[in-house]
């Protein structure tokens, strides 16, 4: 340092005072530290460059052997995709059977497939099936209209239960009547019988789906007669199963294709048979197959 | 390889790629600063080297995480400024007059050691190199801190402010009053 550093001027602001004093002092860090510092940073650099190596390395390795494994995965997806979605797009109309389960809730529908053949039960007389009978049987100047009596029905119905759907089982004796048809009737589900009865009788197919006798009932469908054989009355094997309440009947009739809208001589329908006696279950299965 | 025309952010990231003489670059170009920032803060030589390793250390090994959203100088200034901070914390290292004081006579004694300095340039660069270290060692501390910032950091007041996490207006008061102390302080060896 051979010149003289100028001396502080009073008139010079700070930083240039602290400029020029900085000038003149020769404090630095030792040379061990800079040392320390610089070596310290070049292993570190060392160690970066040593672990990018590795990776391209082992990139270099894994690409080519995994490149065709990703894409013939990918490739197989997407062939399966466009195999198999189109199976589960394309709609497909439902089968009969298909269509008496959808007419019940799930609990009986999961019944069917392991329920034993039930036993068939009697008739079970009630107020309001014995005012369906009398809808259906009566002179019909006298009897109701069938579309007063489902709009009473849907009265009654809107007032036990004003939030639900009219279609949907509701109650708890309804509901439990419905689980409980349906878990007997595990004959939607059972393989009819293979040797049909000797003789075809119409009115034993009527009087088996007015009893809800079941073993009969498919006896009777599989021997091939005509499903919707009427009475004196017009009166069809599924009305009478309709106006004797017999839901099990009922379900298995429409499962074999019984018309659902087969009015007696007096123009009354099971759907008119069932709103008159508040066979909601039975209304429900009725509508479910298009009855009118 | 000429790293002079390259800016800090450019070695900085040539640096975390692997490039060891970037960070030889990056240290020589601000070692000064760093030097001076810690030193005429904590007063000690010995403290100022201890962090000079862990601030350049602390560099080396965060420069993957390092992101241009900063200027590098706030980047490092901010390293430096928190382990000193911790430094100070944990060894209870305060800034105190006497620790200066006898920081200055060692200053004194490596410039009369210089073969190449008159006896009167040697005599006035030690009387002014003790003045300016009289003189900061009587500003208080975040005077004094955010003086140094802004000097050797070539940092603005707002870059201060975010560092040291006081408000721009404080920053700005604690400048004036730091300049305004120096300026009379130093005058007196005019």
């Amino acid at each position: 340092m051979s010149t003289l550093p100028p001396p502080f001027d009073r008139s010079e602001d700070a930083d240039e005072r602290y400029r020029r004093a900085s000038e003149h002092d020769p404090s630095r860090p030792s040379e061990a530290t800079r040392r320390a510092v610089l070596d310290h940073a070049a292993r570190l650099a060392a160690e970066r460059t040593r672990r990018a190596a590795r990776r391209r390395r082992l990139m270099a390795l894994l690409v080519p052997r995994w490149r065709p494994a990703i894409v013939g995965t990918l490739a197989v997806a997407v062939l399966a995709g466009v195999v198999i979605a189109p199976q589960f797009l394309a709609p497909t109309a439902p089968s009969e059977s298909q269509r008496a389960r959808e007419a019940l809730p799930a609990p009986a529908v999961n019944a069917l497939a392991t329920a034993p053949p039930p036993a068939t039960r009697p008739a079970r007389p009630s107020v309001a099936r014995e005012r369906a009978r009398v809808a259906a049987s009566a002179d019909h100047s006298d009897a109701l209209t069938t579309r007063q009596l489902e709009q009473q029905a849907d009265a009654r119905a809107a007032r036990a239960a004003p939030l639900e759907e009219p279609v949907v089982v509701t109650g708890a004796r309804s509901l439990a009547q419905a689980t409980a048809a349906a878990s007997r009737g595990a004959a939607l589900a059972a393989p009819v019988p293979a040797s049909p009865p000797a003789h075809v009788d119409p009115d034993a197919l009527r009087q088996a789906a007015a009893a809800g006798d079941l073993t009969a009932l498919r006896a009777q469908l599989a021997s091939g007669g005509d499903i919707d054989a009427r009475d004196a009355q017009g009166r069809t094997a599924l009305m009478l199963a309709t106006v004797g309440g017999q839901a099990d009947a009922v379900a298995v009739l429409l499962a074999h294709g019984a018309d659902p809208s087969a009015a007696d001589a007096h123009g009354t329908t099971p759907l008119g048979a069932a709103v008159a006696a508040d066979e909601r279950a039975i209304i429900a299965m009725l509508r479910r197959y298009g009855a009118r | 390889m000429n790293d002079a025309g390259l800016s800090d952010e450019t070695l900085i990231a040539r640096y975390a790629r692997g490039d060891a003489g970037s960070f030889t670059a990056l240290y020589r170009r601000h070692e000064l600063r760093i030097w001076r920032y810690l030193e005429r803060n904590v007063g000690s030589r010995a403290t100022a080297e201890e962090l000079m390793q862990e601030v350049w250390f602390a560099v080396a090994r965060d420069a993957e995480r390092y992101r241009p959203s900063a200027r590098f100088t706030t980047w490092l200034f901010t390293i430096a400024r928190n382990r000193m901070v911790d430094a100070v914390r944990a060894r209870r290292a305060h800034l105190s007059l006497d620790a200066l004081g006898h920081e200055a006579e060692t200053v004194v004694e490596r410039l009369t050691a210089d073969p190449g300095a008159s006896p009167l340039a040697a005599a006035e660069a030690r009387d002014q190199a003790v003045a300016l270290r009289q003189a900061l060692a009587r500003l208080p501390p975040e005077q004094r801190d955010a003086f140094l910032l802004q000097l050797e950091g070539d940092l603005s007041v707002e870059e201060v402010a975010a560092i040291t996490g006081v408000s721009f207006e404080t920053v700005k008061s604690r400048l004036r009053y730091a300049r305004t102390r120096l300026r009379d302080l130093l005058s007196a060896y005019a």
